[in-house]
């Protein structure tokens, strides 16, 4: 399994024991998770989150520890556009988990319903297949209907939207030129040839299989945002979600204009070889696709093809 | 049960009063100007398209008006360390160090002899 944290001050062997352990262990207990590390991290934070709760109002209910919590802090991210003046800050809501469902969506909802119901959030499908409701969580872009809350009640959590963007309100950015991006690659099937039945193109399962792990894509925007080259030429570079859906089809096998679009990509040097292949993108990615793979490989047809 | 993310705690600003707001923080560019591909003179003359074209994408609400004053949010300060990220920025500083190192050796010889040193 991806570790994907920089451990800090630890030794090696404590590290790849961890590892190793954590490994076997999330095998055994996700199976249904095989393949999708990033779901499978959220699960065992969920259910680990959730017994400490239980264990704290346990404690709390038979008078062992009083001073045990579920209140946590969440610092929001606010700005509105109707007082222009004001800038941007944080602001505190204290929300009881234990009377709160386990996802940082679902505490949102409950500060926008109990709260504050001038929060503004996007959300919409609540189960990671939408891709409206991402933001920045404690420094990580997810999105947030799959993102559990650290329940660790002693630090506060905080929810900002996504990293250098404009925004419209609270933590709704202003995706416009990210979907222009997206419809710059073309995504959609160009061919040369009729379909050879009169209806529609054939693929076999092993063409089709080169397409898993690009098509999952929800253009949720967080690899995009998570990106430091997009952050600093987000007009140029198309960022790794639009070269991730440019990737699946310059590689399905029903297209025919593979290469022209990768060297229409390759033009002008901007829009796909800003990619310094930081990797941020891949490892921030909810559904733990890799951008960076298709970047590079792409990179590679356009290289191999020129030689 | 070990926590995934256990040491890495979160925290890189959390005394300081909102560092989040950022020296980029309230540009005052609008989205035309900021997200235009072309750089010809025509284009004041052009019609002015909303970079979302005709058609209403995604929002259908006034967002191609000049919007002026909308901050960016925030970003460097708030990333959380990854290992990715991390090995790609100290690869670019000690490349960037090398450079210099290297360079610098022909450097000093040359005004070494100059100057007679």
């Amino acid at each position: 399994m991806l570790r994907r944290t920089l451990p800090a001050l630890r030794s090696v062997k404590d590290g790849v024991m961890d590892a190793a352990r954590q490994a076997a262990k999330g095998d055994a207990h996700f199976p249904s998770l095989r393949g999708h590390p990033a779901a499978r991290v959220n699960a065992r934070e969920s259910a680990e989150g959730q017994a400490r709760l239980d264990a704290a109002e346990d404690e709390r209910r038979r008078g062992a520890r009083p001073e045990a919590t579920t209140v946590k802090e969440f610092q929001v991210y606010r700005w509105n556009p109707d007082s222009p003046g004001r800038r941007p800050f944080l602001q505190s809501y204290f929300v009881d988990l234990a009377a709160c469902r386990p996802m940082v969506l679902d505490v949102l909802q409950k500060i926008k319903a109990e709260h504050d119901p001038t929060l503004t959030f996007r959300r919409s499908c609540r189960e990671g297949i939408c891709g409206s409701c991402s933001m920045c969580i404690d420094g990580v872009n997810t999105v947030a209907c799959l993102k559990p809350v650290d329940t660790d009640a002693s630090r506060a959590s905080m929810i900002t939207p996504l990293p250098h963007m404009f925004v419209v309100k609270d933590l709704v950015v202003d995706l416009t030129g990210f979907y222009q991006q997206y419809k710059s690659v073309e995504p959609w099937l160009k061919t040369k040839r009729p379909p050879p039945g009169g209806r529609e193109h054939p693929q076999s399962p092993a063409q089709r299989k080169k397409l898993d792990g690009l098509y999952e894509c929800i253009l949720c925007a967080c690899c995009s945002t998570a990106c430091p080259s997009y952050w600093w030429n987000s007009e140029a570079f198309l960022g790794p979600a639009a070269l991730l859906h440019a990737y699946r089809w310059v590689s399905d096998s029903r297209d025919d204009y593979g290469q022209e679009r990768v060297q229409s990509l390759a033009e002008g040097w901007d829009k796909l070889y800003r990619c310094r292949m930081i990797k941020s993108c891949t490892a921030t990615c909810p559904k733990s696709l890799d951008p960076a793979a298709a970047i590079s490989s792409m990179k590679t047809l356009h290289q191999l093809r020129k030689a | 049960m070990e926590k995934y993310y256990s040491k890495t705690k979160f925290a890189p600003f959390r005394d300081a009063p909102f560092a989040l707001r950022g020296a980029l923080g309230s540009s005052n560019t609008n989205l035309e100007q900021t997200r235009g591909y072309t750089s010809s003179p025509l284009g004041a003359l052009r019609p002015k398209v909303p970079p979302s074209g005709r058609r209403p994408l995604h929002t259908s609400g006034p967002l191609s008006a000049p919007v002026a004053n909308r901050p960016l949010s925030p970003h460097l300060p708030l990333k959380k360390p990854q290992l990715s990220a991390t090995f790609s920025i100290s690869h670019r500083i000690f490349g960037v160090a090398l450079g210099v190192a290297i360079i610098s050796v022909p450097l000093a010889t040359k005004f070494s002899i100059m100057f007679g040193v």
